[in-house]
């Protein structure tokens, strides 16, 4: 498993079924023992954010770390990554 | 009256104190609204009634997006409950915490349709996904879903696993109330049941 820092914009219109979330679960669905957390505290009532992107922490796979790292859209946005 | 488990070994945390605890044991189609804890001060519910009844000794829920809450008396806490999902589709179901209004609240809860533990921040009635994690879920299982709130950090769990936590958690850390949500029922009208609600110090 490894722990990754990642920017993401988000996306949803904040229903209970369209939650704001970050895209990135969209693109990359969790896979069993998957995880993730918002680490960026942005109060509820400012988001999305402007410009529309932000930082999460992934607690993900080899095969999901390497998936985001071959993603043109999330690999620029990859601020590290290390082994758990 | 609290409860403390260091004198009654009774499954809990040892040493915790136990400030809400309801088994749901009581007359079948008994609203949730007017039936009496095990430890507690009661339910209130939304709507004020019709939100849950009992079955065989479980509270059921009686529609979609159902809540019920009761004071706890402290804003750091550790709540678990057994929850059961018969319903196919989209689902959120398990524990709201740190509740203030319809409109405000933290939701850990199962989403079915997703397959997710979900910990979410309704602020102001919009909903936001603070962490998730990916249990494996099935219909008609239950499930232990614990959230502990310890000041600004919450942290969701599903059968002592698949953690989702925020430790940014600052909205509504002082509020006191906690409970059960109900998601989305199919239409065939099936329900989900929750069963061993406590809630003891974290």
């Amino acid at each position: 498993m490894n722990r990754v820092r990642l920017l993401t914009p988000w996306t949803g219109t904040g229903t209970k079924l369209d939650k704001l979330r970050p895209k990135v679960i969209d693109d990359h669905p969790l896979a069993p023992t998957e995880s993730w957390s918002d680490v960026t505290g942005q109060a509820a009532g400012n988001l999305p954010p402007a410009p529309n992107v932000f930082t999460v922490e992934l607690v993900c796979t080899d095969a999901t770390l390497t998936a985001l790292q071959n993603d043109g859209t999330y690999a620029p946005g990859i601020l590290w990554s290390e082994p758990t | 009256m609290a409860e403390n488990l260091s004198a009654t070994g009774s499954g809990g945390q040892l040493g915790a104190t136990v400030l809400l605890k309801d088994t749901f044991t009581d007359v079948a189609n008994t609203d949730l609204s007017s039936h009496s804890m095990d430890i507690g001060g009661g339910w209130a519910t939304n709507p004020a009634t019709g939100a849950f009844r009992i079955s065989s000794n479980r509270a059921q829920s009686a529609g979609t997006q159902q809540l019920a809450h009761a004071n706890c008396t402290q804003s750091n806490f550790t709540a678990q409950v057994v929850a059961n999902f018969q319903a196919s589709g989209s689902n959120d179901i398990g524990l709201i915490v740190r509740y203030v209004d319809d409109n405000n609240y933290w939701g850990a809860v199962l989403d079915i349709g997703g397959g997710t533990l979900q910990l979410y921040e309704l602020n102001s009635g919009s909903f936001t996904l603070r962490a998730s994690s990916n249990p494996s879920l099935s219909g008609s299982t239950d499930y232990t879903v614990k959230a502990v709130c310890q000041g600004n950090t919450i942290t969701a769990t599903v059968n002592g696993g698949n953690q989702a936590a925020y430790a940014l958690a600052s909205d509504f850390n002082n509020a006191t109330q906690v409970g059960i949500e109900s998601g989305l029922i199919d239409n065939n009208g099936n329900a989900e049941t929750f069963d061993n609600f406590q809630v003891t110090n974290p």
